[in-house]
């Protein structure tokens, strides 16, 4: 019953797990440390990000507790630069840029197009293997004392002032670019070249047109914050003079090549979260996606410009005014596709039979948060008003909103949704449910104040205040108090549901799509028989052109 | 480690579990190269980046720093290397059409083709020792005991920033040299006994992909580093 | 140099083999040339950017001829001169970013009666 209608799962005979599935195709540590199968190295790579998850998420406990006095009494001022440095380069490079493409874009890529594996999957463990070289130097800095520069390394501080552990850091991260670049390499090759039968680039799932975006943007740009960093790294050991002021180095070049990436790392962290929704909002709406092309190619429209943007950093670093106008009316331009993307998932809710589930609360989070980030967005794009926010909370509250109202409420909500494909086990009900409203509301609760804090004039990175910030940092501590407790949720009840969940089937949300046509866990090599693909994507309620029941690739023909 | 490498390399004898057809195979494997190189200009640009701005902002230091390197010295080392490029076309097309001659079998001329690789690249780097000694010998390394080379200039301090990214860019360029030749050296008896060959070639073509990027390189860091020297008289 | 005519059955045409090392070796005596002729144009101190703009001109010739004939990207599928071409293209656009930056830094204009 793999293309029913019905929700629920009882509806069919209590399924069974399958004899054999990828889990349990060999055992050991060393069958999971060397595995080339991109669902097992998916789980390897989930179980690390999860790790790091929870370490920045300390970090912005922390961040948090200091700030609820206006007086610095937790930390010194330069132990809290070290700290709210880790929390962001923590979250940004070991959780956020892999968490999506590296453990769902990894287990589900080839599930979707049809594919065994990969193109290369040893070099899909390579990139694991690297983010943990990249990590482990991470976290040696972090023992030893940190860095206090700020995730942006910002010249002449990080080259010729700072005493922290610059360089350790630089090269950690400079490893762990290579497991990013490694991935997009994987992810291009494998969406151009293993397609199965029948799959042409416009039966694509929308999920896998946001990863193909993404991992444009993960090879071109990526390498350019390897050789930045590499810079920094070689000016501070041998005294090459890249950025030194006393011989005319150039502090705003720093900006412009740390931000060509780190501009479009953030649409790294966003696409495949944007993925993620489409997929889940059509199958709880039980309607085909409003607008399927425009989705597809406003994800590459997304990459395209959201590369010519990155100088809207730089508005106040004594870049040319000019440059400052073009990147501003860019800044603008990328709006557009947000906006379709937008426009089009709340049209496909429109007169859809939409169906409350976890995964569908975490869209309907994304889709209010991510509206209001990027609008915020766009505020802080123009260059007039940008003068009067920047460098304050309002920049804070607004890249939250984007990065965690967006990007984590999709990493979270892709979980649920594909938990039960991904270990053969049912995450629903109540608690889940509660997690879902709770990160909601804990978020809102955290961030909003930021907005006002930031307009009324609070600066970023300052572990003191005036005392009339106090109720709204109050506030955000609270909110972040709720955050944590909905983050902390799922950690249980997901480990709970791997020995007592219910045991999923095939396909237990009723939803389209290859990935939902094999069994749950998959078999080793994904499909019993190579798929040959003669339906559309999301073809829900619409009779399929050959409407011959089901594939002739559904393994399981129950 | 060796034995295990070497499997690795050799291995698109046959076709991967997860490919259907070697076809499918090739294209991966040369989409998946094309694709790091296409990181590794971006990589490179970044550095050619730095230069362009600091170009743009300091045009009489630069030309100053360019002037103390022998320009000539660098067009011989650019034949070099487009030799080491030449021989290892030779190599892959060897391999491609499973060449052999009279004397010695295909799988030599592939090592031939590597070998002539090996030794046009040592001697462009030997070449890069003696300049570079020549700077430790002129006050020209950074950080060093540097001393501008010229003073009636605009900004005689920036031609550091020129040092700086002269040793950086064909430092990188030279590094990737010697990772390019370790691999080389692994393949060489690989190739000699017949490893590479009319069927199963993919790995040698991906690495001839990869010198010639070196090359490539090369020759957008000549004019760069040596030409621009020469646009104008010498400098005081 | 032999010729040795070769085909495995790979008619697509997506990757071309070069049954004969010849070409080659005129590709490298082309990029000879164009190395001597770069470094005799830079001898008469043509100025600035002229000079520049010769030694450029002849470094992308060379970059096209390695690029096109040493890695076979001449005859290849569209696709990997998409790709080829892609990685230069991204650069260049983030040279024409930073030139317009810094030639424009100084130039701010206060209207009068602003």
């Amino acid at each position: 019953m793999a293309r029913s209608m019905t929700l629920t799962p009882d509806a069919t005979p209590e399924p069974e797990m399958p004899k054999e599935h990828y889990l349990n195709a060999s055992h050991g540590l060393k069958s999971w440390l060397l595995t080339t199968d991109h669902k097992r190295i998916g789980i390897l790579y989930l179980v690390s990000v999860s790790v790091f998850f929870l370490l920045g998420g300390i970090y912005a406990g922390l961040i948090r507790l200091e700030l609820v006095t206006p007086e610095g009494d937790l930390f010194q001022p330069d132990t809290y630069n070290r700290v709210f440095t880790m929390h962001a380069i923590l979250m940004i490079f070991f959780f956020l840029v892999p968490s999506i493409p590296a453990t769902l874009g990894n287990f589900l890529l080839p599930l979707m197009i049809g594919a065994k594996d990969v193109a290369f999957p040893k070099l899909n463990l390579a990139s694991w293997y690297m983010y943990l070289i990249g990590a482990t130097l991470t976290m040696v800095a972090l023992f030893a004392g940190g860095v206090d520069t700020g995730w942006t390394f910002y010249t002449p501080f990080s080259t010729t002032y700072s005493n922290s552990y610059v360089t350790t850091v630089a090269i950690g991260i400079f490893v762990n670019g290579f497991s990013s670049i490694f991935t997009g390499v994987n992810f291009l090759v494998t969406i151009h070249r293993m397609r199965a039968p029948g799959m042409t680039w416009f039966r694509l799932p929308l999920f896998v047109w946001a990863h193909y975006a993404t991992s444009l943007i993960m090879v071109l740009g990526t390498p350019v914050l390897a050789i930045t960093l590499l810079l920094v790294g070689f000016e501070r050991m041998f005294g090459l003079g890249f950025f030194d002021p006393a011989l005319g180095g150039d502090p705003v070049l720093f900006q412009h090549l740390f931000w060509f990436y780190s501009h479009p790392a953030v649409y790294i962290m966003i696409l495949p979260s944007m993925g993620v929704i489409s997929e889940i909002i059509s199958a709880f709406t039980r309607k085909p996606i409003f607008g399927y092309k425009l989705i597809a190619f406003s994800s590459l429209g997304i990459a395209v410009i959201g590369f010519l943007v990155w100088g809207h950093h730089l508005f106040v670093s004594s870049q040319s005014i000019y440059a400052g106008l073009i990147f501003s009316f860019l800044t603008m331009l990328v709006a557009v596709p947000s906006a379709i993307k937008v426009f089009n998932w709340s049209a496909t809710l429109y007169r859809g039979s939409i169906a409350y589930t976890t995964p569908m609360f975490y869209a309907l989070g994304f889709l209010g948060l991510f509206t209001i980030g990027g609008l915020t967005g766009l505020m802080l794009g123009t260059l007039g008003l940008d003068i009067h926010m920047h460098d304050t909370y309002f920049v804070v509250a607004h890249f939250h909103y984007i990065m965690v109202g967006g990007a984590l409420m999709g990493y979270l909500g892709g979980m649920h949704f594909w938990w039960p494909k991904i270990f053969g086990r049912i995450v629903g009900g109540f608690w889940p449910h509660l997690s879902a409203l709770l990160v909601f509301v804990g978020f809102n609760l955290t961030f909003f104040p930021q907005f006002v804090l930031g307009y009324l004039g609070m600066p970023r990175r300052y572990h003191v205040y005036p005392d009339e910030f106090q109720v709204l940092h109050v506030l955000s501590t609270a909110g972040a108090t709720v955050l944590a407790l909905g983050y902390a949720m799922p950690v249980f009840y997901f480990v709970w549901s791997l020995k007592y969940g219910k045991v999923a089937g095939d396909n237990p949300w009723g939803a389209v799509g290859l990935e939902w046509e094999t069994t749950s866990p998959p078999p080793l090599h994904n499909f019993e028989s190579m798929p040959v693909v003669d339906f559309d994507a999301y073809q829900y309620h619409q009779p399929k052109p050959h409407s011959q029941g089901k594939p002739a690739t559904a393994p399981s023909a129950s | 480690m060796i034995r295990q490498l070497t499997e690795f390399m050799g291995r698109e004898a046959t076709v991967a579990h997860h490919f259907e057809t070697a076809e499918q195979q090739k294209e991966s494997s040369f989409l998946g190269m094309w694709l790091f190189l296409c990181q590794e200009v971006l990589f490179f640009g970044g550095i050619f980046a730095a230069y362009v701005n600091y170009r743009v902002m300091y045009p009489e230091a630069f030309i100053a720093g360019s002037q103390q390197l022998d320009v000539f010295i660098g067009a011989m080392n650019t034949l070099v290397l487009l030799c080491s490029s030449f021989t290892m076309v030779y190599a892959v097309w060897a391999a491609q059409t499973g060449f052999r001659s009279k004397r010695w079998h295909n799988g030599a001329h592939v090592a031939f083709g590597l070998v002539g690789t090996l030794v046009f690249g040592a001697a462009f780097l030997g070449v890069k020792v003696v300049e570079y000694s020549s700077k430790f010998e002129h006050h020209l390394v950074p950080n060093l005991g540097f001393i501008p080379p010229v003073s009636n200039i605009e900004h005689p301090e920036a031609t550091e920033i020129f040092f700086s990214l002269y040793f950086g860019m064909t430092g990188l360029h030279a590094l990737h040299m010697v990772v390019g030749m370790a691999i080389m050296l692994v393949m060489l008896p690989m190739a000699w006994k017949g490893k590479w060959n009319t069927t199963n070639h993919n790995f040698v073509e991906g690495f001839g992909l990869y010198w010639h990027f070196v090359d490539i390189v090369w020759i957008f860091i000549f004019p760069f580093i040596y030409l621009i020297g020469n646009s104008v008289g010498k400098l005081t | 140099m032999a010729h040795h005519i070769y085909t495995d059955g790979d008619d697509r045409g997506a990757f071309i083999k070069s049954t004969l090392i010849k070409p080659h070796f005129f590709t490298l005596l082309a990029l000879f040339v164009l190395t001597i002729v770069t470094y005799l144009a830079s001898l008469p101190h043509l100025g600035e950017p002229l000079a520049d703009l010769v030694a450029l001109a002849i470094a992308v010739a060379k970059v096209a001829l390695v690029v096109g004939i040493f890695m076979h990207v001449k005859g290849s599928s569209p696709l990997i001169l998409v790709t080829a071409v892609s990685g230069f293209f991204w650069v260049l656009l983030f040279f024409a970013y930073l030139v317009a930056d810094v030639k424009t830094r100084d130039m701010v204009t206060v209207f009068p009666g602003w």
